[in-house]
């Protein structure tokens, strides 16, 4: 299989009164590296079980490549999808993990899995697998997503527990094995910002709801951010919803959903506040921040707190 | 076939568990029955007489020093397995024949081993001072056909049951295996029950092949059991 498509037509998914996934709908063209991005609990990894075929769907239609991934060996041949707590059989070491990656995957790159235990100084002989640190474990993860060449390569936080000289590696080498192979990447993250730049397309969630599909571009209109003077501020905030609000003595910075148009632009310079894009991270943060507030006239009370 | 395959490599990739361990508990066996021959040697025992053979025909450590191991590989060939092999891409299905296929040529290993040991002691009248091994009653009193059967059904059987209560962990928690361990107790006793006032009947017209069909029932209900858990399994 090629780099797969990924299709997601209505999919909702309920653990008892907990709603994980609710009415999710987007298409990942093929041969792009995504981001999935969310709090905590926005349903993240119940979206990749599903595109996986790992969680069976009950409501709504999920296909890759085409094919509905559960119970499809076709689908699975073409993937890799490693999560955060991966877990290995007990009596395994390095070299049986990384064997059995092998033996799944007929593109496996033996050299590139040499080339990332060296960088990540993964132990070769000891420990068993199940005794690596947190960021051992995460580097076998990346190990195995990346030399699998999977068409469809799927990492549930990969970077967890690993230093910054070994996270800028992952970067580096996806990319460089990205424009190698053709493959889809699908990743979730909550550093944003340090992946932004790899990203592509973005898929936002937020208590299971899609809230954001779209180019890593365009995720700029997500939210921006307005900062000033505590006043000016709060008179720019009559009448909008502010996702957040900051205060540092007599500084504000609110955030506000959506795009900044010309009118914001000229209502901000009215009122003596600068406006400017938020980050992606900015964004996502804002948008699942639960603190919105609608704002009338006079909404501090005295002291600057509301 | 590719799928069953690399999920059997999958499941047979750690070759010191695999192939080694099941040597090693077979030496240790031997060495305890050695020690215990040559004490009974050393105490003035004639370990050549017609009343020492019977009771040394009784030693079923052979047999019973493997399903222990084996319920334990059954268990981990499913519980702590299948996340790994969910995340490198296969069916649930591949999965369970892969696992399953495994335990058949563990079995088969296991049973080969036994014939050659087998072979062995015949021929060495019973390595020189009457150490039985497996030439015992229980695994066909030297018959090589009847010891295959045994060896190879109670090692699949071991195996099958051990990957059926680690398909329930997988599936419900921790209260899969006792759940599934309260039914089988209570099914035992049900029976134990039933079949009380005709056990006189039973043993009188008892039949090796009837633990033959026991095990087969049991090997196949174990491996439906563990693939419709880990259909609808979760991985943790």
């Amino acid at each position: 299989m090629n780099a797969p498509e990924i299709v997601v037509q209505g999919l909702s998914r309920h653990y008892g009164n907990v709603v994980a996934l609710d009415d999710v709908s987007f298409t990942v063209p093929a041969g792009s590296i995504v981001g999935l991005l969310g709090r905590n609990g926005a349903g993240k990894t119940t979206l990749m079980g599903h595109i996986t075929g790992q969680i069976r769907t009950t409501k709504g239609k999920v296909t890759v490549g085409g094919k509905t991934p559960f119970e499809n060996s076709e689908v699975q041949e073409s993937l890799v999808f490693i999560r955060d707590n991966q877990r290995y059989p007990d009596d395994y070491k390095l070299k049986h993990a990384l064997r059995a990656a092998k033996a799944f995957h007929p593109e496996w790159d033996d050299a590139l899995a040499e080339e990332l235990v060296d960088v990540f100084r993964l132990p070769r002989k000891k420990p068993v697998v199940k005794k690596f640190s947190r960021g051992q474990l995460s580097a076998l993860g990346i190990v195995i997503g990346l030399a699998s060449k999977a068409p469809l390569s799927i990492f549930d936080e990969p970077y967890l527990g690993l230093d910054a000289t070994a996270r800028q590696k992952f970067y580096d080498v996806l990319i460089r094995e990205f424009h190698k192979t053709e493959r889809t990447v699908f990743l979730s993250t909550h550093l944003i910002d340090e992946m932004a730049p790899l990203l592509e397309h973005v898929i936002v969630l937020e208590k299971g709801k899609k809230i954001f599909d779209g180019s890593a571009e365009n995720a700029g209109n997500l939210a921006y951010a307005a900062a000033g003077m505590s006043p000016a501020v709060e008179k720019f905030a009559v009448g909008k919803t502010a996702l957040t609000k900051h205060q540092i003595g007599s500084l504000a910075s609110f955030t506000f959903a959506g795009a900044i148009t010309d009118e914001i632009r000229a209502e901000a310079k009215a009122a003596g506040v600068e406006v400017s894009a938020a980050t992606l991270q900015q964004a996502v943060s804002a948008l699942g921040a639960d603190d919105s507030d609608d704002f009338e006239e006079t909404p501090y009370r005295k002291g600057g707190k509301r | 076939m590719r799928d069953l395959v690399k999920n059997l490599k999958l499941q047979m990739n750690v070759r010191l568990t695999w192939f080694l361990t099941p040597l090693f508990i077979m030496s240790a066996v031997a060495l305890v029955s050695a020690i215990i021959s040559i004490a009974a040697i050393r105490g003035g025992v004639d370990v050549s007489s017609p009343e020492y053979m019977e009771g040394a025909r009784m030693n079923m450590a052979m047999l019973w020093s493997f399903p222990g191991f084996l319920v334990y590989l059954g268990v981990a060939t499913v519980a702590t397995t299948f996340p790994y092999a969910l995340a490198l891409g296969t069916t649930r299905r591949a999965f369970a024949l892969g696992a399953f296929a495994s335990h058949v040529l563990m079995s088969a290993y296991i049973a080969g081993i036994m014939l050659v040991i087998l072979a062995l002691e015949l021929l060495t009248n019973h390595w020189f001072i009457s150490i039985y091994l497996v030439d015992i009653y229980m695994l066909g009193s030297g018959n090589p056909f009847w010891l295959a059967i045994i060896v190879f059904l109670v090692c699949l059987t071991s195996m099958s049951a051990g990957a059926f209560f680690g398909a329930t962990w997988t599936r419900f928690g921790n209260r899969g295996p006792t759940v599934l361990g309260i039914a089988a107790g209570l099914i035992i006793a049900l029976l134990v029950l039933l079949l009380a006032p005709y056990f006189g009947e039973i043993f009188a017209n008892f039949q090796t092949w009837w633990l033959a069909v026991l095990a087969g029932v049991l090997i196949v209900g174990s491996v439906v059991g563990e693939y419709l858990c880990l259909r609808n399994a979760s991985v943790r």
